[in-house]
């Protein structure tokens, strides 16, 4: 038996190899931007202010329903909790759904600062997520037709911008109804023009711009806007302008325009530092409150859910509530990274079970413990693998799952052969 | 001719000609004034958002007339009739969400080409006196039933939240879509709507795409292509088809055939690669032009005349800048219905069906539709386990190998099974044959299965 063993332990050693590049986490505590609850914004205001709730039955009352986005994109904020917030307006009958955007400008776990918008070409991985998470507001909700108001109407959906830099960007584009608030900020999604620089071939990496400049393009056009301003806000090979007629903006492309959207950013024009980190610079566009009332994207500067009501025309009482959307995000938040932290210690201590049994039934039993823990880690890693950062548990979920599948068959047949 | 089959021929001419009567009594019972002055006198039988049907009886003779809506001044209907004419209130329903939306503007396009079709069929059907049943797939609208119309996707939705791969030529297969034919068929089906969700994939796929839209699909239904996302590969499948419709937030294009690290494909493989795509325009009868932007960094812009006529430049020489140089072409349905590439927009089922002029439809043959699904729901599992499969089959081959011979059996016996479940997944789709880096060829099985045998003697 010993002999049968140790020829297992030769043949098994390949597969052990294999799973090596995700057995080898490292042993430093990540930071995680969920541990809190859910990233770090600019804004430290409570992220629903719930009001005259008392007056929610009242058939008087517009019931405002909120939704809070914050964190990181695709982290924070994915499919998971997001149907779940949208279910749990569904069940308020709200008139409006306000859909806060107040994002950081967070790509695949680094946080940087709004000026760093060559930074913004990471940001492109994230578009298709956008689109695919657009639908839940834009498809499905029109799709549901009982997702109504008591009056039996489909209510207002509506995004209020504070922040949204990085992808959070396109998904905020694909709002057709947006209110900016002062000092909003919305892009982090420039220099696409450089994506995949330096490799292949140019007419291949403008291929792969132009695809995922074209969805950019449909998001933003679909939910009416102009799509010269995604392109403004993609590549920097390009200058735009903008001058008000009559109320309405006449664009150029070029500089003769009284505001300066993007201006091409070749050397005598290219954002230097001072410009930068005074958040000045123009190589590429980011969505002020002022340019994007100007051009039609906000409907209105308004900086509290008062101001934004008024804005709205609506002059009987109102009502907000949103406790249960928030909650449901920030827990959302916690259960991510909780399963990032329990993946990497059940990594760990599946590393250190040793199989030193002196009998195949102590032997067995140690396997045993190892299948429960790699179950385990599958269950997080199937449950939440949407959200997952492969940077914190070294790996695409995807693929750890299907290492682990083939693990657990390597210990099932060491189990049926150490008899 | 005995008498009780003299009485009975008697009473089935009574009643036919009883029949006629009524009928006749009720045909001048509407009148359709058109812009000319002319009035006709007749029994309106579709009322629909582009044309008016209406069956005249002269000199003893009945005739079907089909108007434009364009064309006619006034409708009066009797007023017995009233209530009978259903799609008159949808009729008016659409009009009211033509007036809400602010892209009602955008549909004119599309609008002036059903126009130009329905044109071109009541021409046929005055010259012909009446209707016949007509072979062409894009006259089924017309034959008195609801036209009855099939989504299969090209491609899983974006509501489908990436559960699902939208390869080309892994989760989208010719052969799932040349194999749900017989479906379509049997359930009756006159317009087949390929939904197109998909980054793109394997350029030699298209080329079977190709061929089963062109020589397949064309001939037996009417088939329109309705656009969420078509890149690369996923605009080049469909591209024979004539009709495209995009969804507002729709995008085609991006074209570039390459491999490996971004790198191009070139010289003559490269010519190759457009005078296959200049082909499949001409098929559809579209400008080859618009694929070679798609394909190769070349510019395009596009002039409108005053009778709608597109003319395509490949250079910027146009009133309608569509792709700038050094650039490769994806069109968002903005630019694609502004340059009549596409002939609508729509983002439901029912606003498609509107934008191809139709008022009275159903959308059937959900098996058609679930049998694609399907498909592609077992391309991505075969995906997902594919190479654990082959991993657990290399595992128990590497274990039977290790025992004495006498203890193999059990091992082989696991090797087997997951041999045949890699030939099962592989015979889902031709291309997973190379798609997971070993050609899993009939001689490949056979050495597999070879060498299970050797290892039990």
């Amino acid at each position: 038996m010993r002999k049968k063993i140790q020829c297992l332990v030769s043949v098994l050693g390949l597969f052990t190899a294999t799973a090596a590049c995700w057995l080898s986490i490292p042993a430093v505590a990540m930071a995680q931007p969920g541990d809190e609850g859910t990233a770090s914004t600019a804004n430290n205001e409570p992220a629903v202010k719930e009001k005259n709730v008392d007056k929610w039955e009242d058939p008087e009352t517009t019931r405002i329903y909120v939704i809070p986005f914050r964190g990181e994109f695709g982290r924070d904020f994915s499919q998971t909790p997001m149907k779940r917030a949208m279910a749990e307006a569904k069940k308020e009958k709200p008139d409006i759904i306000l859909l806060v955007f107040d994002a950081s400008y967070t790509i695949n776990g680094e946080t940087y600062d709004d000026y760093a918008q060559l930074q913004g070409q990471l940001s492109w991985d994230s578009i298709f997520r956008a689109a695919e998470l657009a639908t839940i507001f834009n498809e499905d909700f029109r799709a549901d037709k009982e997702f109504v108001n008591r009056k039996g109407e489909k209510p207002r959906i509506i995004g209020w911008v504070k922040k949204a830099m990085g992808p959070s960007a396109f998904l905020a584009l694909a709002m057709n109804e947006l209110y900016f608030a002062d000092g909003a900020r919305v892009g982090g999604v420039g220099y696409l023009n450089f994506l995949f620089a330096g490799r292949g071939d140019e007419v291949v990496r403008e291929k792969q711009r132009s695809l995922r400049l074209g969805k950019f393009e449909g998001l933003v056009s679909a939910a009416g806007y102009p799509t010269r301003i995604a392109r403004a806000m993609s590549r920097s090979d390009g200058m735009l302008s903008y001058s008000m007629r009559g109320g309405k903006p006449v664009f150029f492309e070029d500089l003769t325009g009284d505001t300066i959207l993007m201006d091409g950013g070749d050397p005598e024009r290219r954002d230097t530092m001072e410009d930068l980190v005074r958040l000045r610079g123009n190589d590429v566009l980011t969505l002020t409150s002022t340019v994007a009332r100007d051009l039609g994207i906000s409907r209105a500067t308004v900086n509290s859910e008062d101001e934004l009501v008024s804005t709205l025309g609506i002059e009987r009482g109102y009502a907000v509530r949103g406790e249960k959307a928030l909650k449901i995000l920030s827990q959302w938040s916690r259960e991510i990274s909780s399963a990032e932290n329990r993946v990497v210690r059940n990594i760990r201590e599946f590393q250190r079970i040793q199989i030193n049994g002196r009998t195949p039934a102590e032997r067995n039993a140690q396997r045993g413990r190892q299948l429960g823990i790699l179950n385990n880690v599958k269950r997080d890693l199937e449950k939440y693998e949407e959200a997952i950062s492969p940077e914190n548990i070294q790996g695409a979920p995807k693929q750890i799952t299907s290492e682990i599948n083939v693990i657990i068959e390597r210990i099932k047949t060491e189990m049926r052969l150490d008899k | 001719m005995n008498i009780k089959k003299w009485m009975t021929t008697v009473a089935v001419c009574a009643a036919f000609t009883l029949a006629a009567f009524v009928g006749t009594a009720s045909v001048w019972a509407d009148k359709v004034t058109l812009k000319t002055g002319e009035v006709i006198e007749g029994v309106i039988e579709r009322d629909e958002s582009e044309f008016v049907v209406v069956k005249i009886t002269k000199d003893g003779k009945t005739q079907t007339r089909i108007i434009s809506r364009d064309d006619i001044k006034k409708i009066e209907k009797d007023d017995a009739k009233k209530g009978e004419t259903k799609p008159e209130v949808k009729k008016d329903d659409s009009k009211k969400d033509a007036e809400k939306k602010p892209d009602a503007k955008k549909d004119e396009g599309k609008k002036d080409e059903a126009k130009k079709d329905d044109g071109k069929k009541a021409d046929t059907a005055a010259v012909t006196g009446e209707k016949k049943p007509s072979n062409n797939p894009r006259d089924r609208a017309l034959t008195g039933r609801a036209t009855r119309i099939a989504v299969l996707h090209f491609g899983p939705p974006s509501n489908k939240q990436g559960k699902y791969g939208d390869m080309v030529g892994v989760h989208i297969s010719a052969k799932a879509f040349a194999d749900v034919v017989p479906i379509l068929e049997k359930a009756g089906v006159d317009i087949v709507v390929i939904r197109v969700n998909s980054g793109g994939g394997y350029g030699l796929e298209t080329d079977r795409f190709a061929e089963l839209f062109q020589n397949v699909y064309k001939k037996k239904f009417r088939t329109v292509a309705w656009i969420e996302s078509a890149i690369s590969a996923a605009a080049m499948s469909p591209w024979p088809l004539e009709e495209f419709y995009m969804m507002r937030n729709g995008d085609i294009g991006a074209c570039t055939g390459w491999s490996g690290n971004l790198v191009a494909v070139k010289g003559i493989e490269l010519e190759e690669m457009l005078a296959k795509m200049e082909e499949r325009s001409r098929w559809a009868g579209r400008d080859t032009k618009i694929m070679r932007s798609m394909q190769i960094r070349e510019p395009l812009s596009c002039t409108i005349d005053e009778n709608g006529n597109v003319t395509w430049f490949q250079d910027q020489t146009g009133e309608i800048q569509v792709n700038p140089p050094n650039e490769i072409l994806t069109m968002t349905a903005e630019l694609a219905v502004k340059t009549k590439f596409a002939k609508g927009v729509a983002d439901t089922e029912e606003e498609l069906a509107k934008a191809m002029g139709l008022t009275e439809f159903e959308f059937v043959a959900p098996e058609a539709t679930k049998f694609i699904e399907r498909y592609t729901e077992e391309a991505q599992r075969v995906e997902d386990t594919m190479r654990e499969t082959i991993r657990k089959y290399q595992l128990a081959v590497g274990v039977a190998e290790q025992l004495p011979r006498e203890q193999r059996a059990p091992e082989v016996g696991r090797a087997r099974k997951l041999l045949n479940e890699i030939r099962r997944m592989v015979s889902i789709n031709p291309n997973f044959r190379f798609h997971f880096g070993i050609d899993f060829s009939p001689a490949f099985f056979e050495r597999q299965e070879e060498m299970l045998r050797e290892l039990l003697k």
